[in-house]
């Protein structure tokens, strides 16, 4: 189903929409999930969340790219799975919950300012990707948006991992003279 | 700011970029020979005029009246020639059509023979590193085709080399297993990773009276000035 008649479904409050996001994008948010967690439960987990998130979410949004709408909310939730795992580990059981319990006073956004250096960072990455070349820009976002490992990306690309590895180095490196010339304390 | 602040902030990089990593195909291959092919045969065209417009130029220029750059006149051709056999040639040597996949164009390269070796100094030209291999042939234009040189065996080293936009590399080629080399106009197809390819080509002359004439930075032939 195009991706127009899946936000038609949602907007019209049909239950139909999340089975056929399913159809559609399941295999693509447990990858990006899965990339990040490496847990196949945690993943279905994160990806449940995800179609909860895009029916509470559409309406009043309207997404225009539906897949990087979705993948970006998958990530979000799998990356806060993948801290609160971690969490757990550093902190004893006691850490994950009293975290659980302060999110519920706090908003848990960024402060003003914060989120303000944060949105210039966001646009100065934009603008940095903008100048690489397409073949290049893919794998910089397989690797660090997707969290794909060399191997997969070589394959997608055509190409050998050594020259993924070292593609991407160059890249990394690029990006963050761009930014501390550009003023970011990194 | 922590790593996983970072990733934390490249989740809201711009969706098109998102979504171009995901359905991104690479060119096949046989796309990129459709390319080549229709590439090749435009290079053809274009090698064809450049190498009259040069060899006039260099008959102007650089060479003696009474001297002329071609190959010394064969016995006239007769009906038991071969139908391979390239007239114009002493010897009736039946010469390899040499492939026509055209060069980089984002390599610059000057040529210098001396010692029956060639030096090749490549500058890269583009904006991105240029990987190149050493493995070489040598070509000569007879008519308006290019052929292989016959050889004897020779050594290749099998290295990789890269090198940076704007910066240069130098290799030498050793010529001698193509043994005597008659007047005429030569390339060494080079750069490549195997014997099959052929990334750039490097020109030189030989004139008559045994010179050979390499090409300098910009591409022209070493001596070449522009008419007035």
């Amino acid at each position: 189903m195009e991706d127009e008649n899946i936000i038609r479904l949602y907007w019209d409050r049909d239950e139909t929409a999340i089975e056929e996001t399913s159809k559609k994008y399941g295999k693509y948010c447990f990858s990006i999930a899965n990339n990040i967690l490496c847990s196949r439960e945690d993943s279905e987990e994160c990806v449940n969340d995800t179609y909860v998130k895009v029916w509470d979410s559409i309406p009043p949004k309207r997404p225009s790219i539906f897949s990087a709408f979705i993948g970006k909310i998958t990530r979000n939730i799998s990356l806060n799975r993948y801290k609160l795992n971690n969490a757990e580990k550093r902190g004893g059981n006691e850490m994950p919950l009293v975290l659980d319990e302060v999110r519920e006073i706090v908003s848990g956004q960024p402060d003003p300012e914060e989120q303000a250096i944060r949105d210039e960072l966001i646009a100065a990455v934009n603008d940095y990707l903008a100048t690489l070349p397409v073949e290049k820009r893919v794998m910089f976002v397989r690797r660090y948006w997707y969290a794909d490992d060399v191997k997969s990306i070589a394959l997608r690309m055509g190409t050998s991992e050594n020259n993924i590895s070292v593609s991407v180095r160059r890249i990394r490196n690029n990006l963050r003279d761009y930014l501390i010339e550009r003023g970011f304390d990194l | 700011m922590r790593q996983i602040d970072f990733f934390e902030v490249l989740e809201n990089i711009d969706d098109k970029y998102i979504e171009e990593a995901a359905t991104y195909k690479k060119v096949s291959k046989l796309g990129n020979v459709r390319t080549l092919l229709a590439v090749a045969a435009s290079l053809i065209v274009v090698i064809g005029v450049a190498a009259i417009f040069l060899r006039l130029s260099l008959k102007e220029k650089l060479v003696p009246p009474t001297t002329t750059i071609a190959f010394t006149e064969a016995e006239p051709e007769t009906s038991e020639t071969p139908a391979t056999t390239v007239p114009g040639f002493t010897e009736a040597i039946n010469y390899e059509p040499a492939n026509d996949i055209p060069g980089t164009q984002f390599v610059l390269a000057s040529v210098r023979v001396e010692d029956n070796k060639a030096k090749v100094t490549f500058t890269n030209i583009s904006d991105e590193p240029w990987s190149f291999g050493e493995y070489y042939k040598l070509e000569v234009l007879i008519g308006n085709k290019w052929y292989y040189v016959p050889s004897e065996d020779y050594i290749v080293h099998d290295l990789m080399h890269e090198i940076g936009p704007g910066t240069d590399y130098t290799l030498t080629y050793d010529l001698s297993p193509f043994g005597y080399l008659a007047p005429g106009d030569y390339r060494i197809s080079c750069g490549g990773l195997d014997f099959t390819t052929n990334v750039y080509y490097a020109f030189f002359i030989k004139t008559d009276d045994g010179v050979f004439i390499g090409t300098d930075p910009t591409g022209y032939p070493e001596g070449y000035t522009e008419a007035t």
